[in-house]
């Protein structure tokens, strides 16, 4: 410059005051917002930084309400599972009140039967008990109710004194009929019925054919077969229509005597040959109360021991007819004395539909947000590993539906089925073997029914162990995080503190440059 | 010696005044060092000296000067250091205006520091930010445990998401009307000072004729045109003009400065102001098609009901969402229109012109288009003749001497003596000696005249033969004849030759649509030659700027109300800035902010909208059985996988394809339709059942989905009056209820989509609301996440402009001191120039004293 001016350098100098002003307020700011930056502007990476890692901590303290959420709702859980699990078979040393198991083990050793209606009291208050803890709620929900925790899950229908059990609506004990199938595969349907009727799978058959082969009879007003008794002890269906084929000795001895000419002793012996094919049959006739004998040929007879062993061997419709069935081409009879051996196929599906709703209640899902990373894949369905699945079905820990044997898998059920069996010895009376026998049995199945609970509820305990590490990794993320943002937004109060007194240092130096500055002309010194 | 009796006065006098200029002008600099463009000013002193010398002077008679004058009063400027300054004034006043504008984006969207989080008992979580968070929260809360407490609260936490949307937008829409209102205050003032600077031109000019320097006028219109510097780059050239009488007076013209990247463009060349004559800058306006110049009855512009108007500031505008700027046509105080018209000439050289003169029997026309000369008249040869005179019987003789041209022959030496007595031979010896002399060779044939034997003949051989030059022609002369019996005679002209006559072209005025300029062009011989005479006449016009046409403060404002970045249309890019993708002004961010409310929105209200599926996710009928496409013999269609080819072709064969806004099918890529299942489960007859309802809206008291933006972004009436809430699951398992099937309570899954909603990675398609963006892809990522992209793009503007503008700034302020140290007032200068002007008066005074004794002496004193 060749000329400085005043008005130069008082421009200058403004210029240079202004931005030592600027960065002595500049300063003075960071001190007392203690903020690194105010704006994006001042540090845009950092300030998005810091808006990411506070989002995250947003979030991650959002998840951790509801992993806590989650958290004491599995607490909850834990409580009434382990009520129950001491009501069925944990004795509970402080209270000495009885469990399944040693209930059912005093009535199987209860053989005189003279506590067991009490004792099947304590096992029907039992079974309830364990129903009301598993209708527990947390909160407002239910705890054991799957996804529908505002609703009670099990409920329980008493028809003619059996107890039935239902989870959500469903029977616990719904499963899938086992029909007998032909081997293409198309269920075997009872022949003749109103409806499609399935045919269990397992019953006893007989073939048609056997029983078809049996003759016609004759019936008497009342279609009954006419009995004849016979002089041998035996007692004979009438073939049908040769009722009339019946002749007395007389007739007999005439025909011999028409046909061979003989008479006298030889007509005698030959009608004794004659009567060898015939039954002997006698008739006591009112008033004369005479044994009056008569003869049927002994083809127009069947005994009515083997005939009847035939029949009966079928189960028959109120018509009498028997129930038939078409098992690849051949036609069989249901043999008698089955338990029921037919379903219908709405009662069938009924059951089926029944049975996949307890499998699919059992395993149900509801995932939760707690902070495992919750994605979607590309058609919008949740990756399940990214959350957690938070359902409780109670099903799951009393269990559902039936086993091979037709026994049922759920607790209560069992329960109620070992009430109901005791319940059927009358009281002071011993068990009979078979009644004791299936008792047993059911007893061994509770047992079972009892190590699936355990096992169910150990899986339950480390979903909360699980549930625990995660509330605390949470805890850990938000501190890490507010530590993060902590380092790029906070300032370090000896920098900030030093670089605003080097900033008020520099301002003031301006300032008395500036003092200089205009006291300083010739025009000071002219006389 | 001789003095003058009152001369020493006289120079006393001279000196006091000298010295008096002197302080007043020491007082007025010092009087105006504060004074805002005041620029320093000195005299102009120079030594007086009254008397001549003249012929007859003593040479004792030594003249001494008579004092000094004061001739004039200057200013002290570098215009170069102008120039500087208001280049980077343009620059300051560009990243001024911008950081402003992008600071004052900053101060509505901007987060840093701001909220309270309550339930973390932090703070600095943000506003926007931690309420898409809060409604995550309320989202958790409401997928936990799908109740109505907790759809409640998830719509409040809505309802206050919608509410900063809406005051964001507002907040925006005020600033981009407040900064209209900027642009066109800038324009208002920009006209008052292209008014001021002409109006001071006119001054000045009449000044400058009465001789006045005008100074105080020049700081006034430098001070002016500094502040037109900080809205417009400008370039100023200053020239002399004419005012008659050989005298001429300073003009002062101002350009825009050529900040058009396109070399092509000059519109950004434009001029603003010439002497004293101005433009003014409006607003594009929308004009008639029919306007006729010449028909008084017709008007230019349209006015916004459609009818006509003269008035530019009545006018309607054209394409107003780009705030284009036109300039006015130059018109004097008097409303008088600036016209300008220039002359040239230009010799023709064209090659094809040239050989029609050369060769005139090339036909009747030649040359080259478009200026198609004709031949009118051929050329003739000129010949000329020297007579070849000794008399019959007088010869040449050895010693004689001739030249041709400046080159002399001695007979006997160069020529023989049999040669030069021959005509043949001498007109053979003359015709060698021309070809060896570059003025005459291949110009000439030489040869006796037949018809004179004492004639040579000098016959042009060029077809142009007239256009040769006297200089050229061959000139022989006799430089010895000792026996003064020889000569050559006088050149004679036999034939004067002619250039062949051609009739020059007719070209047709052109008039340069950007600039109005008339060029006529017309043909003229000027000393034989032709040249093209073209005369440029230059109208006033408007003249409609582009988009990257000016630079500074108004540049700035503009850009902040029409960029739109990744938002600007393919047009745009392709017709106005192929640059406006990368430049973002409150429009970007205001439709960045409509994109993010709109892709929540829509996110949303997609999500709470479905049909009713089984518990596979298979879409059912009200009676629960799968819902079959096609629906006889088709398969059943699940929500979350993807149609099989055969449902794919029934959809299209059915007609639900997606369609445009138009209602026209979309294609993809290879032109095929993309089949739309939505429409087909919209339509009722396929069996679907409808669920949910839309949760915002674009009014609070509507339920419509469509056109939604930050601004109107609201909670939507069902959701508020409770009749449409959340809808926790799609999925029906087995409950009815009246007969219509129900979900479980606290069923959730459609609520997890929500929730995983706020975290998912969108695309944020710009075309969504301009159809026509250049870009498909603004952003990808979450909600937080773009309006994360919002609030940085706008830091890194900020932060790019706050260096641009203090880089500028500094540069400013050094040039500017620079300046001042040319032209401002220093108070150390001032003093030293009132010391020495006090002295020099000091002097000039004790000088009258001392001549006043002297004289005094002289005249009373002297003994007589």
């Amino acid at each position: 410059m060749i000329r400085a001016t005043t008005g130069g350098v008082l421009r200058s100098y403004r210029s240079n005051l202004m931005g030592a002003f600027i960065r002595d307020n500049a300063a003075r700011n960071t001190v007392l917002t203690q903020r690194v930056f105010n704006s994006y502007a001042e540090d845009p990476a950092a300030a998005a930084k810091t808006f990411r890692l506070r989002k995250s901590r947003m979030e991650t303290s959002s998840q951790l309400k509801i992993c806590d959420d989650v958290y004491h709702k599995y607490q909850g859980a834990y409580a009434c599972l382990q009520t129950v699990s001491e009501l069925i078979d944990t004795q509970n040393s402080s209270s000495n009140v009885s469990t399944l198991k040693s209930t059912t083990l005093e009535m199987l050793n209860d053989p005189t039967g003279d506590a067991r209606t009490q004792l099947n009291k304590v096992l029907d208050n039992l079974s309830d008990t364990i129903i009301q803890n598993m209708n527990q709620t947390y909160g407002d929900e239910f705890i054991f109710a799957g996804a529908d925790g505002h609703n009670v899950p099990f409920t329980v229908e008493e028809k003619d004194g059996v107890k039935q059990l239902f989870y959500r609506g469903i029977p616990v004990d719904a499963a899938v009929p086992k029909v007998m199938t032909n081997t293409d595969g198309t269920k075997v349907t009872l022949d003749g019925a109103a409806a499609t009727t399935y045919v269990r799978d397992g019953i006893d058959k007989v073939e048609a054919s056997e029983v078809d082969a049996l003759p016609a009879l004759e019936v008497d007003a009342n279609g009954d077969p006419i009995t004849i008794g016979g002089t041998d002890g035996n007692v004979y269906y009438v073939k049908q229509g040769t009722l009339a084929n019946k002749v007395t000795e007389e007739d007999l001895r005439n025909q011999v005597a028409a046909a061979t000419g003989l008479t006298g002793e030889a007509l005698e012996e030959a009608l004794e040959e004659e009567k060898a094919k015939y039954v002997e049959t006698s008739e006591f006739k009112p008033p004369l109360d005479d044994n009056v004998l008569s003869y049927y040929p002994k083809d127009d007879l069947v005994l009515k021991d083997e005939y009847d062993k035939v029949n009966d061997s079928v189960m028959r419709d109120e018509n009498g007819d028997p129930y038939s069935f078409t098992v690849d081409g051949t036609k069989y009879y249901a043999a008698a004395d089955q338990k029921d051996p037919f379903v219908t196929e709405e009662a069938y599906e009924q059951a089926c539909e029944d049975a996949e709703k307890l499998e699919y209640l059992a395993n149900e899902k509801r995932f939760v947000d707690i902070g495992l990373g919750l994605q979607e894949d590309e058609n919008g369905k949740l990756i399940e590993s990214s959350a957690f699945n938070e359902c409780l079905s109670g099903l799951t820990f009393l269990g559902y539906g039936m086993d091979d044997d037709g026994d049922p898998k759920n607790i209560y059920s069992i329960v109620q089925r070992l009430k109901d069996i005791a319940a059927g010895v009358p009281e002071g009376e011993d068990w009979d073997t078979p009644t004791w026998e299936e008792f047993d049995r059911l007893v061994g199945k509770l047992e079972n029914a009892s190590s699936e609970y355990k096992t169910q509820f150990t899986n339950q305990s480390a979903g909360t162990e699980k549930l625990k590490n995660n509330y605390d990794l949470l805890e850990d993320n938000i501190y890490n995080l507010k530590e993060q943002y902590s380092n790029l937004e906070d300032v370090n109060m000896a920098d900030a503190i030093s670089s605003f007194l080097w900033a008020e240092y520099c301002y003031n130096a301006a300032l008395k440059v500036g003092n200089s500055i205009l006291s300083q002309s010739l025009m000071d010194y002219l006389q | 010696m001789s003095i003058g009796t009152f001369d020493a006065f006289t120079s006393a006098r001279l000196g006091i005044y000298a010295a008096q200029h002197g302080l007043n002008v020491t007082g007025n600099n010092i009087s105006n060092i504060n004074t805002a463009g005041y620029t320093r000013q000195r005299i102009d002193q120079v030594s007086f000296k009254a008397g001549a010398y003249d012929r007859y002077r003593s040479q004792l008679d030594n003249h001494v000067g008579s004092g000094a004058l004061v001739m004039n009063i200057n200013q002290i400027r570098d215009p170069y250091l102008d120039v500087r300054y208001r280049n980077t004034n343009a620059d300051v006043g560009y990243s001024d205006r911008m950081l402003a504008g992008l600071q004052e984006i900053a101060d509505i969207l901007d987060e840093i520091g701001l909220g309270e989080n309550p339930s973390d008992n932090e703070e600095g979580d943000g506003l926007l930010h931690a309420q898409i968070q809060d409604l995550a929260d309320k989202l958790r809360a409401y997928q936990k445990e799908p109740s109505k407490a907790n759809n409640d609260l998830v719509r409040t936490s809505a309802e206050t998401l919608c509410w900063y949307f809406n005051e964001y937008a507002d907040k925006l829409e005020r600033l981009y009307q407040d900064t209209v209102k900027d642009f066109n205050d800038q324009v208002t003032e920009i006209n008052e000072c292209l008014t001021n600077i002409r109006d001071l031109n006119r001054e000045i000019r009449d000044c400058e004729i009465y001789g006045d320097n005008a100074l105080e006028l020049r700081d006034e219109r430098n001070r002016q045109i500094d502040k037109l510097s900080e809205y417009l780059h400008i370039k100023v050239v200053y020239t002399e003009e004419k005012i008659g009488g050989a005298q001429t007076v300073e003009k002062l013209s101002i350009y825009l400065d050529d900040d058009n990247p396109d070399p092509a463009e000059h519109k950004d060349e434009s001029m603003l102001i010439d002497g004293i004559f101005g433009a003014q800058l409006n607003r594009l306006p929308k004009r008639n098609p029919d306007y006729d110049e010449n028909d008084p009855d017709s008007l230019p512009y349209v006015k916004e009901d459609g009818t006509f108007t003269d008035d530019i500031t009545k006018a309607a505008l054209e394409d107003p969402d780009n705030f284009f700027l036109t300039i006015s046509k130059l018109v004097d105080v008097k409303n008088q229109e600036w016209k300008g018209v220039t002359t040239g000439y230009e010799e023709v050289t064209d090659p094809g012109v040239l050989a029609l003169l050369k060769n005139v029997n090339v036909g009747a026309t030649a040359g080259t288009a478009p200026e198609i000369w004709t031949v009118k008249e051929k050329a003739e040869q000129a010949v000329y003749g020297f007579d070849f005179t000794p008399a019959a019987g007088t010869t040449w003789e050895v010693g004689d001497k001739f030249k041709i041209g400046d080159t002399e022959y001695t007979i006997g030496t160069e020529v023989p003596l049999a040669t030069a007595n021959d005509p043949e031979g001498m007109a053979a010896f003359i015709a060698g000696e021309l070809s060896r002399d570059p003025r005459y060779v291949d110009k000439y044939d030489v040869a006796p005249d037949p018809n004179n034997p004492t004639r040579i003949l000098f016959s042009a051989t060029v077809d142009n033969a007239g256009a040769i030059p006297i200089s050229d022609r061959p000139k022989i002369t006799v430089s010895s004849d000792p026996t003064g019996k020889l000569t050559f005679g006088n050149r004679q002209v036999i034939t004067a030759g002619k250039d062949a006559v051609l009739t020059p072209p007719t070209v047709a005025d052109q008039v340069d649509p950007a600039t109005g300029a008339e060029t006529k062009t017309s043909f003229t011989q000027i000393n034989g030659k032709w040249n093209r005479v073209t005369t440029e006449i230059q109208h006033t016009k408007e003249v409609d700027l582009d988009d990257n046409d000016i630079h500074g403060s108004l540049q700035a404002t503009r850009e902040l109300l029409t960029e739109k970045g990744e938002f600007a249309t393919k047009d745009t890019v392709a017709d106005i800035d192929e640059n406006a993708e990368s430049k973002r002004g409150i429009q970007y961010y205001q439709l960045s902010l409509d994109l993010l409310a709109r892709q929540f929105a829509d996110q949303y209200n997609k999500i709470n909208v479905g049909y009713m599926q089984d518990k596979d996710g298979y879409y059912i009928n009200k009676d629960g059985d799968q819902l079959l496409l096609p629906r006889n013999g088709g398969e059943p269609v699940n929500a979350a996988g993807a149609l099989t080819d055969d449902q794919k072709a029934a959809l299209i064969r059915g007609g639900y394809v997606l369609k445009d806004a138009q209602g026209n099918p979309i294609e993809d890529e290879n032109g095929d339709q993309i089949p739309d299942l939505n429409a087909w489960l919209e339509n009722t007859n396929n069996g679907a059942v409808k669920m949910g309802g839309y949760l915002f809206s674009n009014r609070n008291d509507r339920d419509d989905p469509t056109g939604i933006t930050a601004a109107n972004i609201s909670v939507s009436h069902k959701w508020s009056t409770g009749e449409v809430e959340l809808v926790p699951t799609y999925k029906m398992l087995f409950l009815e209820q009246d007969g219509v099937k129900v979900p479980h309570s606290t069923q959730s899954d459609n609520a997890l989509h929500m929730v995983n909603m706020i975290e998912k990675s969108l695309v944020y398609d710009p075309t969504v609301l301009v159809p026509d963006a250049v870009s498909n892809k603004l952003f990808e990522g979450s909600f937080n996440g773009m309006f994360d992209k919002m609030n940085t793009v706008c830091g890194q503007d900020i932060r790019a402009n706050n260096s641009s503008l203090n880089t500028a700034y500094s540069q400013l302020v050094e040039i500017d001191t620079q300046r001042d140290g040319v032209s401002g007032v220093d108070l150390n200068d001032e003093a030293m120039n009132m010391m020495q002007y006090q002295k020099a008066m000091t002097a000039a005074m004790r000088l009258m004293t001392v001549i006043d004794d002297v004289l005094d002496r002289l005249i009373n004193n002297t003994a007589m």
